[in-house]
């Protein structure tokens, strides 16, 4: 390699935080309008930055609070004691603490509003009639259910349920591996789910958060326990019984 | 440091370190994993640069000694050496810039020479960035760059991919 007569890494580094010398940058940017190799390392770094701001730094930068306050450095000490009751209940306020997330206790009215929280209220729809549905609301296969949200303020929303037989199903996002962003307001999900034939009662839970959960975390905290808390965040809870068919 | 701090440096220098640690283990999981591992370890440090070229110093320093030793933990030298490159090129720097034949290498390497080896043959850092990365004179950088030259052409001209 002929070191000089490309861009080093460090300089494309140096690139992308903006943190070059006038002169420095033109000279960069010059090297790059005839350099296919610098532009296609440019482009693999900036592809790799953008995951981490996108993806990455939401997920690590709790724990990384965690490994790095007193508090959690104790709570690893702990866990390496073998004190390992000490480390959920710590660890899962240290994480709420960090992220400032949304903490939501389920609520017993039917639009499931706790005192500057959001709302969650679930629609039915059964042979063209429309209804609200209620922690008494007996539901049937076939009916199909619709999300209405109402948070506050823009944040990640993640709906799942566990049915009678404890299958976990993510309604909400349909498709992705992490909750989607909604904005403030009242808005109504799109897309209806339609009941299967599943015994017993269903629970819906709602993870509003203002940072995204992966749906796989959320899927295997319920499936341990329904209602369960992931990364600080304790979801709304909706139940509603289903008729035998 | 409190977590107001933390998230702006982290917020700063992460996407540097993670693409760093993603470069060289090659796995974004890994590279997820390690980004906090550096992250911890140049903390302080990052906290006192006095500019982001000193910030990126230590991140390349700390990223690339990290995962080197994760990458040779991982028994990354088991691999066949059959896989480098054929004898095409007798360029002991054209092999060495594909950063999976020059990590094979490096795995048959004495550790100091290997963080070196991959600044300036990876990274294509000049041997006095290497030096400055490394905290090291670059009198130093230059005789483990031609030690590991040496070595390297013997390892390769033995596995028949250099004449």
């Amino acid at each position: 390699m002929n070191a000089p007569a490309h861009l080093c890494a460090l300089s494309l580094d140096r690139l992308l935080l903006s943190s070059m010398s006038t002169d420095e940058e033109r000279q960069a940017r010059e090297h790059l309008e005839f350099c296919e190799a610098c532009r296609a390392a440019l482009e693999e770094l900036r592809a790799d930055q953008q995951r981490f701001e996108e993806q990455v730094f939401a997920r690590t930068l709790p724990l990384l609070e965690a490994r790095t306050s007193r508090r959690g450095r104790l709570e690893l000490l702990a866990a390496l004691l073998g004190e390992r009751r000490l480390l959920a209940p710590v660890g899962a306020l240290a994480v709420a603490v960090a992220l400032l997330l949304v903490v939501a206790r389920p609520a017993p009215e039917p639009d499931l509003r706790i005192k500057g929280g959001p709302t969650l209220k679930v629609f039915a729809r059964r042979q063209g009639a429309v209804f609200q549905v209620r922690p008494d609301t007996r539901l049937a296969a076939g009916d199909r259910i619709r999300f209405v949200i109402e948070p506050e303020r823009p944040g990640y929303l993640l709906v799942a349920s566990v049915d009678g037989a404890g299958t976990v199903s993510v309604y909400f996002p349909p498709e992705g591996g992490q909750s989607a962003p909604v904005g403030a307001g009242r808005s109504e999900l799109p897309g209806s789910i339609e009941l299967d034939d599943a015994p017993g009662p269903e629970r819906l839970f709602a993870y509003f958060s203002e940072q995204p959960l992966p749906a796989a975390e959320v899927a295997r905290a319920l499936a341990a326990a329904p209602g369960a808390v992931v990364s600080g965040v304790k979801p709304l809870e909706l139940s509603f019984a289903k008729e035998q068919p | 440091m409190d977590q107001q701090r933390l998230a702006a440096l982290y917020r700063r220098y992460g996407p540097a370190a993670y693409a760093r640690c993603r470069k060289l283990l090659r796995d974004e999981a890994l590279a997820e994993d390690a980004v906090q591992e550096v992250f911890v370890r140049v903390l302080r440090h990052l906290d006192k640069a006095p500019g982001d070229e000193a910030a990126l110093g230590w991140i390349y320093r700390i990223s690339t000694n990290y995962c080197l030793n994760l990458l040779r933990d991982r028994a990354v030298q088991a691999e066949p050496v059959d896989e480098l490159p054929e004898g095409a090129t007798s360029d002991l720097e054209a092999v060495l810039s594909d950063r999976d034949a020059c990590l094979r290498v490096l795995a048959h390497m004495p550790e100091k020479l290997r963080a070196p080896a991959v600044l300036h043959y990876v990274d294509g850092l000049e041997q006095g960035r290497v030096a400055e990365v490394l905290g090291v004179s670059r009198r130093t950088v230059i005789n483990r760059l031609a030690d590991f030259a040496a070595r390297a052409r013997k390892f390769l001209g033995r596995s028949g991919s250099l004449e």
